[in-house]
């Protein structure tokens, strides 16, 4: 049986974030179909836990599962602007002995942060065979803020605007204590480590554009959606009262759009109109201060209209959606294919959402949720007003929700992918 | 207040050595007209030398107005001197000199302490006759080149420390690549672009490197090596070095018989570069060198060839960077064509002719046109230069801190450069300023 081989720079048993959480489910559904051998291998240490490493290892064993392994390695070896450890030996050594006992027939990155791209050649110089996928989760290659896209506020006059493309000197622009020769280079290291893939996956439409724009070549990049496995299954609860409870389930961090939603909430709240939110989310208190007063103070002035329940389980996330009757996803970056939205369409419930990138793209505007101009705290005002007051248009929109992308869908379009390109890899190879 | 009155008063305080035969003297001398003063140097050997004009330059030495209880600080001024003897002087003690005024008075000092080899300090003094003024170009001829080649040609320049090979280096090659690197960390980047060049691995590369101290650089470069998997060597030189030493230097052990020389600022655009340039070298025997497409982060023209005007007075010659700051992509600058120069950032050349012709003149101050002044030497002995639009590189070595050239250097070096090459230039070049 092939084996396939995932990197994922988390685990969701450590920090339930959406890409960790479908790498997880993916691995899964791969062991659970039969076809291929799949083995999930994590990052661990700092900053996403205190887990110390194995005496003498970087790797161990994830719950006993000898299919599971986490990978040590500690942030101050991280080069930011490289997205790759400063030495080597962690690649040369490390992830080499690792590739040699395991020998996987495929390699299946989902993310390198605090990993680094140098594993990007390593596998490829030691597994000249095994092709080498590589799922996009955000725009991390391409913007050196965390693959936001998004101006920073040292950007005279466009601080906070969605940026559309980098460039040397846009990004030091953002960055000015980062040359634009520094910058050319990360751009010129990054683009050589990706180079050794063989096909990267983008979740969503816009994120496949984007990358094509920023120089992946267009035969190098598929779309195929985020598969999700089935939710545990809840009751929903009677609908008495039901279309005017709107629900947040994320991270209450910058670019969520937290502070946009609280405004409008607050907006609400003045002109009257009956609606609730619940803020289901965590994170606060590790974001910056004036961050943290801002939402502190926006809650303060809500209190009327808003509950903040805060840090939820992912496992009990079905109740708390069907305890709403519209989620909203109010990010100010472009996001990329957010889960919220797809299990929020597992529960029925329409998306408002803000009208650009993966969000708009991935909730229809009028058919099974609504839009709203992003970061116009006004303009969510305005469409949440419209959405509670309107009626029937929350049975219109529900009952056009088509649903998630099945995991068994998925699986058959990767297991198609690994297929494909280990015949592809042999051919050329054989060639 | 004068007690010294009109008195001639003189100190030998300094003697630098160079070499065997070259020896910087600086002092002072307090007299009523003290830049008429002429000066004759004495070895303890007994060698005398009167400088020539330019050879002797004197400056204020307002410090020693209290010691000589002079307020006049016009009658004391500074000297510096650089004589050069034809038999060896290697007495370190019993240097002397004699100063003589337009009227007939005249004294002999001898230097208080013995003949120092400290080389550093005749390069600041070099540098200081230019700081701040601007001299006769006498000075330049008689006193700043001479001592700056007995400088660059001695044991005070960087020397080759060691050479550790990372990898089975080929021990053949046809083509060597000769890295001056400024910055350690962009080994890697360029690493990370080299092995995507076809062929690579067959290529000699040769990262020249200043001295670190530690023994980090090796494990550095063992890490690289392991990682890209492309052999190399780290020559390691015993102190920094200015571009085109460790260039030389680097060519000095390069085997290959084809040199690409670049620095370790530029970072190649697509992997093709290196085929470009050997394809476009290997076109015809007469070619010299051939130089890249050079780019800058903002995907400009950074350098497509050189061309020279005379400007200014008294005339120089001056490079201009054809195309610079133009669009990459510019038609006129993507057609390969001869120039009159090409830079040193990346070019090709046979490793005959680069040792033929001395490799890179040491004589510029700062950056100079090493480059344009080697070009010119290949041109004389027949080899064309041509710029090759095919290999395209950012060039990132532009300081991130702004620091610019003094302007006097820049006067020594554009001085130089006409001299050596100002019949070469008139005859080759009509320059439209001349038409008229």
């Amino acid at each position: 049986m092939p084996k396939v081989l995932y990197i994922c720079h988390n685990h969701p048993g450590v920090r339930a974030g959406g890409g960790e959480m479908y790498a997880h489910e993916l691995f899964r559904a791969v062991r659970d179909a039969g076809e291929f051998d799949p083995i999930f291998v994590t990052k661990a240490g700092p900053p996403f836990s205190d887990q110390l490493p194995n005496e003498g290892t970087r790797f161990g064993v994830i719950d006993f599962d000898p299919r599971e392994y986490s990978f040590y390695t500690r942030r101050e070896e991280w080069d930011f602007l490289l997205g790759t450890a400063r030495r080597k030996g962690l690649y040369i050594d490390d992830w080499r002995q690792f590739l040699e006992a395991q020998m996987p027939d495929v390699v299946h990155f989902q993310h390198t942060l605090f990993l680094g791209l140098d594993m990007l050649r390593v596998t490829r110089r030691m597994l000249p065979e095994a092709p080498i996928l590589y799922t996009l989760h955000e725009f991390m290659p391409i913007c050196h803020r965390n693959g936001k896209m998004v101006r920073t506020d040292d950007v005279r006059g466009a601080g906070g605007e969605l940026c559309d493309h980098a460039s040397p000197l846009r990004c030091h622009e953002c960055f000015p204590n980062i040359s634009a020769q520094s910058f050319l280079l990360r751009e010129r290291f990054i683009k050589a480590a990706l180079e050794h893939v063989d096909l990267f996956i983008a979740p969503s439409e816009q994120l496949r554009r984007l990358f094509i724009e920023w120089g992946i070549p267009e035969e190098k990049i598929r779309y195929e959606e985020y598969g999700r496995l089935p939710l545990p299954p809840s009751d929903d609860p009677p609908d008495a009262g039901r279309r005017r409870r709107i629900g947040f389930f994320g991270q209450i961090t910058p670019f969520k759009g937290v502070e946009v939603l609280l405004e409008a909430m607050r907006i609400l709240g003045e002109e009257g109109t009956q609606v609730e939110l619940l803020l289901h989310g965590g994170n606060l208190e590790f974001t910056p201060e004036p961050f943290q007063e801002q939402i502190a103070k926006l809650v303060q002035d809500t209190a009327g209209n808003v509950r903040f329940p805060g840090t939820y389980e992912h496992a009990r996330l079905p109740p708390l959606i069907r305890a709403v009757d519209w989620v909203v996803v109010p990010s100010t970056w472009w996001e990329n294919s957010p889960l919220v939205i797809q299990e929020a369409m597992m529960c029925g419930r329409p998306v408002i959402c803000s009208d650009i990138g993966g969000m708009a793209e991935k909730v229809r505007d009028g058919v099974d949720g609504l839009h709203f101009r992003v970061g116009d705290p006004r303009s969510l005002a305005d469409t949440i007003a419209r959405a509670v007051s309107t009626p029937k248009l929350w049975d219109t929109l529900a009952g056009q929700i088509v649903g998630a992308h099945p995991m068994d869908d998925h699986l058959v379009t990767i297991s198609a992918y690994y297929r494909e390109l280990m015949a592809r890899q042999h051919d050329s190879l054989a060639v | 207040m004068t007690t010294q009155g009109d008195r001639l008063v003189a100190q030998l305080e300094d003697v630098l050595a160079l070499d065997a035969h070259g020896f910087w003297l600086t002092g002072w001398v307090h007299t009523a007209q003290p830049q008429a003063v002429q000066l004759t140097a004495v070895s303890p050997e007994g060698a005398r030398r009167t400088p020539r004009p330019g050879a002797v330059t004197f400056h204020p030495r307002p410090d020693l107005a209290e010691r000589l209880q002079d307020d006049d600080t016009s009658s004391t001024l500074g000297f510096h001197a650089f004589v050069e003897l034809e038999q060896p002087s290697v007495d370190p003690t019993g240097w002397g000199v004699e100063l003589r005024t337009a009227s007939g008075d005249a004294v002999q000092e001898t230097a208080a302490g013995p003949v120092q080899f400290d080389g550093a300090k005749v390069s600041d003094l070099v540098l200081e006759q230019i700081r701040g003024t601007s001299p006769d170009e006498s000075v330049f001829s008689q006193l700043m080149l001479p001592a700056l080649a007995r400088l660059r040609c001695g044991s005070h320049e960087a020397q080759i420390e060691r050479t550790v090979e990372f990898g089975p280096v080929p021990a053949s090659p046809e083509t060597s690549l000769v890295i001056a690197v400024r910055r350690v960390d962009r080994i890697e980047h360029q690493l990370a672009q080299f092995v995507r060049v076809p062929d690579i691995s067959a290529m000699e590369i040769i990262f020249v490197v200043a001295r670190s101290g530690s023994d980090e650089l090796g494990a550095v470069a063992e890490e690289l090596q392991l990682l890209y998997g492309l052999p190399f060597r780290v020559m390691e030189l015993s102190r920094p070095a200015r571009r085109v030493r460790g260039l030389n230097l680097g060519a000095s052990v390069a085997r290959g018989a084809c040199l690409i020389l670049m620095s370790g600022d530029v970072l190649p655009r697509t992997a093709g570069w290196a085929q470009a340039l050997r394809s476009h070298y290997d076109s015809s025997p007469t070619i010299g060198a051939v130089g890249a497409k050079l780019l800058h982060e903002d995907d400009s023209i950074a350098h497509a060839g050189a061309s020279y005007v005379r400007r200014g007075v008294p005339a120089r010659w001056r490079r201009t960077l054809d195309f610079a700051g133009l669009a990459r992509t510019l038609r006129a600058a993507s057609f390969a064509r001869p120039v009159e120069a090409v830079s040193d950032s990346c070019m090709v050349v046979a490793a005959e002719r680069f040792n033929a012709c001395g490799g890179f003149s040491e004589l510029y101050l700062g950056p100079g046109d090493e480059a344009g002044d080697l070009c010119m030497r290949l041109a004389e002995d027949g080899g064309e230069i041509w710029y090759c639009p095919d290999a395209e590189l950012y060039n990132l070595d532009r300081p991130e801190v702004p620091s610019g050239q003094s302007p006097a250097a820049a006067r020594f070096n554009d001085w130089l450069f006409t001299e050596r090459w100002d019949a070469r230039l008139a005859w080759t070049i009509a320059d439209p300023a001349d038409v008229n």
